[in-house]
């Protein structure tokens, strides 16, 4: 019956926020953000993750809606953006867009280019709503139980995340996913510790005693050594697919014949997007496998099937609201992306986790309003600039790249006007470069950076309380999932290996 | 034998190479955590495992479990330290490759440090519009991005955008 209550309100102040958000200024910043957005998505090597979190230190003047607006706006944006480029020239512009390639490509090779961006981007549109309304009826009721988490869940939930993201994010070498996570873990440590205040790592570097901040280090990792590749990179001409329609799009049947498909390509999404660390990427792959052994057509996956669009598409929009319910409700990113809204978020004062929604009982619906907005964006400009991206991909990386690496520079300036932060990242962009070379991913290590103080201090906290008793740490029910979660996975990988 | 084949052969004997230097940084965080531990134990009221080298301690152990198990997996593909003599190792230093990271990395530095506000144990000032123009004109010159003329005037347009846009309408403290 509370949760009942709890609903009803969620939901009238979700209708209150969309009608608030009708402003000039923030229909401004979510088309800006979105253009931005995609932008981004469309250009193979950036992502969605470096985008917010370039963006994330210029929001700092904003209002919080109007930072979430511009965030959110290049997170839904960028995770759609991929799909034009993965059509049109057989590259994913973001990892989530991976999967599109099998089938997007062959259809705009048959001349069907422009029916693929608009099975892509009603698939976009459908996922991005579906994950919204997820978030909104599963975020409260995730908060409830999020409350009575105590210090080993929470441990025991950061290193679980830390493992499955290691894990997937750089299969059949698992081994090398963890290094990175702890690696990451690791540097989150560095600085004053929460419960003694002991300085931890410092080396006498006064700069360092308020720790590393993950978001300069998301462009440390993933944005540094993307630019490096791109300009040593030799440059192909790379012929783009002609956009022009050939065909009649058979929409309404495609969606008909799927309906029940499409939920639950959403609901893949959803599940995997919440899964902290995951994200879109394997949501994408997910729902690929589960259209290509589900439809009628799935022996023709891979020559050119609409369907091998839309599910790929549906999943990964999807997991943007996937992603954000842990966010929000344990302080867990469910994603990369949702990692930088967490440093977002911070910046602005607002601490994730399961009091939120006590200390900001509104920033549940007023996200579900924006992301709503974002959906609407997204099937408007999907429409208007995807010719546009065209132009866009055919400049040369050579000229882009510096152009974002001033942007990126200026990103981690702008986070806290620090500049030992840019010799930081520079220092840790030859570390993120060196471990790409070697297929270390920086997904797990990001992670672990966020999560580390989080997992240090419930985990001597668990200790504390306890007495040193190590069993405190899966004494409970939920603790001791978790923690046969973590086993299972180490020795999954362990055998697979 | 060009780069592109090496790279699968190359990453094993790095990976033997980068599970060895982890090892040893492992035990110094060991070390390190010890020795923090002890020190906060003996001026405040922690103990062992609330002391602040513990979970430090916990991660040294497990890094080096993992860097043994990494070492090992990549010794066993082959990969060996030897490879890593000079001859080698002046293969890559001399490549294309390495000298267009080498560039990136040095118009990097240029641009976050030595023409950042000013120049290192100098007063001489650099405003940020003309190290924000020296580093695209740079980049883009020194990677042959297009024309002399074209690079110019890239530069000069997204230099200007961005002192503007950045700078004055979103109210950043450039240096």
């Amino acid at each position: 019956m509370e949760f009942l209550t709890l609903l009803s309100e969620t939901i009238k102040s979700f209708g209150a926020f969309t009608i608030s958000l009708i402003t000039l200024q923030n229909l401004l910043l979510m088309f800006g953000s979105m253009v931005v957005g995609i932008t981004f998505g469309v250009l193979p090597g950036l992502s969605a993750t470096v985008g917010i979190a370039m963006f994330t230190g210029l929001t700092y003047s904003l209002q919080l809606d109007s930072a979430l607006i511009v965030l959110m706006g290049v997170y839904i944006g960028a995770i759609y953006g991929g799909s034009i480029t993965a059509i049109l020239i057989n590259i994913p512009g973001t990892g989530s867009a991976a999967a599109t390639c099998l089938d997007g490509y062959p259809l705009a090779l048959k001349g069907e280019s422009g029916n693929a961006n608009t099975v892509a981007r009603v698939a976009s549109v459908i996922g991005t709503f579906f994950g919204m309304v997820i978030f909104l009826f599963f975020t409260p009721l995730m908060t409830k139980i999020a409350l009575q988490f105590t210090s080993p869940e929470f441990f025991w939930l950061a290193i679980f995340g830390i493992l499955i993201c290691g894990a997937i994010s750089t299969p059949g070498q698992a081994i090398k996913g963890w290094i990175a996570g702890f690696i990451g873990i690791l540097m989150a440590m560095v600085g004053m510790e929460d419960i003694q205040g002991w300085e931890r790592l410092t080396f006498g570097i006064k700069d360092l005693i308020t720790g590393i901040p993950f978001v300069p280090m998301t462009i440390a990792f993933f944005g540094i050594p993307q630019i490096v590749k791109s300009m040593k990179g030799n440059e192909e001409v790379i012929p783009i697919a002609d956009m022009d329609a050939k065909k009649r799009l058979p929409l309404g049947r495609i969606i008909k014949e799927n309906f029940f498909r499409i939920l639950r390509w959403g609901f893949i999404g959803v599940g995997i997007g919440a899964v902290p660390g995951v994200g879109e990427n394997i949501a994408a792959w997910v729902a690929y496998g589960d259209a290509k052994r589900t439809c009628k057509n799935g022996k023709d996956f891979g020559t050119g099937v609409y369907e091998g669009v839309m599910a790929p598409e549906t999943a990964n929009n999807a997991a943007i609201g996937g992603a954000i319910i842990p966010l929000i409700s344990l302080g867990i990113p469910g994603s990369p992306p949702a990692a930088m809204l967490l440093g977002a978020l911070t910046l602005h004062g607002i601490r994730p986790g399961p009091m939120l929604s006590v200390e900001h009982p509104t920033i549940i619906p007023q996200l579900g309003a924006i992301i709503l907005w974002g959906t609407i964006f997204l099937f408007v400009l999907g429409i208007l600039i995807t010719r546009l991206m065209v132009k866009v991909l055919k400049v040369s990386q050579k000229i882009l790249i510096p152009i974002i690496a001033v942007l990126c520079v200026i990103g981690v300036y702008s986070y806290n006007l620090n500049p030992f932060h840019l010799a930081l990242v520079f220092v840790c962009g030859i570390l993120g470069y060196l471990l790409d070379k070697m297929n270390y991913s920086s997904a797990p290590l990001i992670l672990g950076l966020i999560l580390g103080n989080m997992a240090d201090a419930f985990f001597r906290r668990a200790l504390y309380i306890s007495h040193g008793n190590i069993l405190s740490l899966v004494n409970r029910p939920l603790s001791f999932l978790f923690f046969l979660a973590c086993v299972l996975t180490i020795v999954q990988k362990i055998r697979k290996a | 034998m060009s780069e592109k084949n090496n790279k699968p052969e190359a990453i094993k004997h790095w990976d033997v190479l980068f599970s060895l230097i982890l090892f040893i940084s492992s035990l110094a965080l060991i070390v390190y955590s010890i020795k923090i531990s002890l020190e906060a134990m003996q001026k405040t009221d922690a103990v062992f495992y609330t002391a602040p080298g513990f979970s430090t301690f916990v991660i040294g152990i497990v890094l080096s479990v993992l860097s043994i198990s990494q070492g090992i997996i990549a010794w066993k593909k082959g990969g060996n330290l030897r490879w890593l003599a000079l001859s080698n190792l002046k293969k890559i230093y001399l490549s294309r490759q390495f000298l267009d990271t080498f560039l990136v990395f040095l118009y990097l530095c240029l641009y976050m440090w030595v023409f950042w506000e000013t120049i290192p144990f100098t007063h001489i000032r650099v405003p940020f519009w003309l190290s924000t123009f020296l580093f695209l004109f740079g980049m883009m010159k020194t990677f042959r991005a297009t024309t002399t003329k074209r690079i110019l005037s890239i530069s000069i347009v997204t230099t200007a955008v961005v002192q503007v846009a950045f700078g004055y309408l979103m109210g950043i403290p450039l240096p």
